[in-house]
């Protein structure tokens, strides 16, 4: 999975390290569905050197929206495992953890939930805190006000997303429906209202010259739980298009058109999954219009 | 003691009629929903007069509605004893030093499980050093929420567990609009039947497993609830009078005093 993000154009990844406890003590169960979301302390080490090798940057997920108090050391030695293994930052989900690890770089991840521009400041006034990982369900001119932060990296959720707030939501826990933001849902008299909850927020790629104009530091593409490392890969490779043909100066619909002529997925799965659904992330659709 | 939740002012009288310690004002979801600065003030204002405790539930602040909400809920703290429910981090900084309550949007947290075949989660408890960094009062939670050895005095909701809040309000969509036209449109609850399950790894709705009782859910605007199947334990209780005619919400206040 790491070499073809590393040909697909990623620069920066995240793992997930398998916990000694209980509970994992990153922001994923260590299995999603079926598929496995974290590595052996091993294949950590393993990964960190190659993905250095190929000039990636690696970011340590231990972003668990809560770390209980009999888990705190425990929670710390887990830590501890990867910053000897060699990655680069540490991604926090728990206020408190920002302050437990002093000598790292650390990263405000999505689970923290930092929804107003003020905790923002606050977790690079008193943490130190250099990049915030923003939620998905933000407008551009929210992302906006977020990079306009002084001494912050901002990254952005760009693939993926139901527009549910996910720091507070307990629906994927409702045993049978998977994930229950994406489930199927009948109103009282059975009718099917197909994907009631599901605000459809899946894409950003056409919205990647405006991202890259105000300043976004990161695209963050979801992989970890990824049941199909080729696909997961070819959704990097697109945003790389995207971001290279915006470095050169070629209009972002000339980039689409260029994927569709090459790309049997563009046709096949993204044209009429995202697209014709209005999956659009930072467009104006009745999903983002009913933003709270 | 009982605290008797309102979204809007429009059951005030009926609310304090009752013989409850606490009026709750607002939700947790929705800064629209929020009774506007004028009303919320009054309204807090006859709940004082009346002697009982006033709580503002601040709905969860985004990059767009953060300085409205603060301003809404410092109008409010000047005009005298008010505690406030918070339900997002930066809110709960930003008004820190005033009477916090960490609300049902900050009490949600809970670990994911870490076993390889069996993806349950462990059951939702409190983040203890989150709690004492915001210096809160006291907690509130569900009943699924496990409160043993909890050092805060605990406030728990007894109608329903809420399990998710949209910032894409579902029940706006299903209408077609959005705020702030859609104001007084979650006034009714939305009940809907779960026909079918969304897994990662397949990437498309498909059938339920063969024997699942489909679960069932109530839409409040932008939250999403289910019911509560377990006692309250807690002293202190929050009833949500949505939830109830005003025949029932006075048996409920009744029952649980």
């Amino acid at each position: 999975m790491l070499e073809l993000q590393i040909r697909a154009g990623a620069t920066e990844v995240h793992v997930g390290l398998r916990s000694k406890e209980s509970v994992s003590f990153d922001a994923l169960p260590a299995n999603r569905d079926g598929e496995p979301t974290q590595v052996s302390p091993g294949l950590l080490a393993e990964l960190v050197t190659v993905a250095h090798e190929g000039g990636l940057r690696v970011h340590f997920c231990a972003d668990t929206p809560v770390v209980r108090p009999d888990d705190e050391s425990a929670y710390r030695e887990h830590v501890a495992r990867a910053l000897d293994a060699g990655v680069d930052t540490v991604v926090v989900g728990s206020l408190p953890a920002c302050a437990w690890f002093p000598e790292v770089s650390i990263v405000a991840g999505g689970e923290l939930g930092v929804s107003t521009l003020g905790f923002a400041e606050h977790l690079r006034d008193v943490y130190g805190v250099r990049r915030v990982v923003v939620p998905h369900t933000l407008t551009l001119g929210e992302v906006a006000a977020f990079c306009r932060l002084d001494g912050l990296e901002i990254e952005t959720p760009v693939q993926t997303g139901a527009g549910l707030d996910c720091t507070r939501c307990r629906l994927a826990d409702t045993p049978g429906i998977g994930l229950g933001c994406r489930a199927g849902y009948a109103d009282g008299a059975g009718v099917d209202l197909g994907g009631f909850l599901d605000g459809a927020s899946d894409c950003a790629l056409c919205d990647v010259p405006a991202l890259a104009g105000i300043g976004v530091t990161a695209l963050r593409i979801p992989g970890r739980e990824s049941p199909n490392e080729r696909q997961n890969a070819k959704i990097t490779q697109m945003y790389r298009r995207a971001l290279r043909g915006h470095a050169a100066g070629v209009p972002i619909t000339e980039v689409i058109e260029q994927i569709d002529r090459v790309e049997l997925m563009w046709q096949m799965g993204w044209l009429p999954r995202l697209c014709d659904q209005r999956r659009c992330r930072f467009q104006d659709t009745p999903q983002q219009r009913a933003f709270v | 003691m009982i605290e008797i939740r309102l979204s809007t002012v429009d059951r005030l009288d009926e609310a304090l009629a009752l013989p409850a310690t606490a009026v709750g004002l607002g939700q947790e979801g929705c800064l629209t929903k929020l009774p506007i600065s004028d009303e919320l003030r009054s309204a807090a204002d006859r709940v004082r007069r009346a002697g009982r405790e006033v709580v503002v539930v601040a709905p969860v602040a985004w990059p767009r509605t953060a300085d409205e909400l603060l301003e809404r809920l410092l109008a409010v703290l000047g005009d005298g004893p008010t505690t406030i429910a918070v339900n997002d981090i930066g809110t709960a900084l930003a008004l820190s030093g005033h009477p916090l309550v960490a609300g049902l949007g900050l009490t949600r947290s809970r670990p994911h499980s870490a076993n390889q075949k069996d993806g349950t989660p462990p059951r939702a408890g409190i983040d203890a050093a989150l709690m004492d960094l915001l210096g809160v009062r006291a907690i509130e939670v569900d009943t699924d929420t496990d409160v043993t050895g909890a050092r805060w005095p605990v406030r728990q909701l007894v109608d329903a567990v809420p399990v998710g809040y949209g910032r894409s309000c579902p029940t706006a969509r299903r209408h077609g609009t959005g705020p702030p036209d859609c104001r007084t449109l979650c006034d009714e609850p939305f009940h809907l039947t779960a026909n079918a399950r969304w897994q990662l790894n397949h990437g498309h709705r498909e059938p339920l497993p063969a024997g699942l009782a489909p679960p069932r859910l109530t839409v409040w605007g932008n939250a999403v609830y289910q019911p509560a199947t377990a006692d309250p334990v807690a002293d202190y209780r929050i009833i949500d009078a949505r939830w109830h005619t005003p025949e029932a919400l006075a048996a409920a206040v009744d029952r649980h005093s």
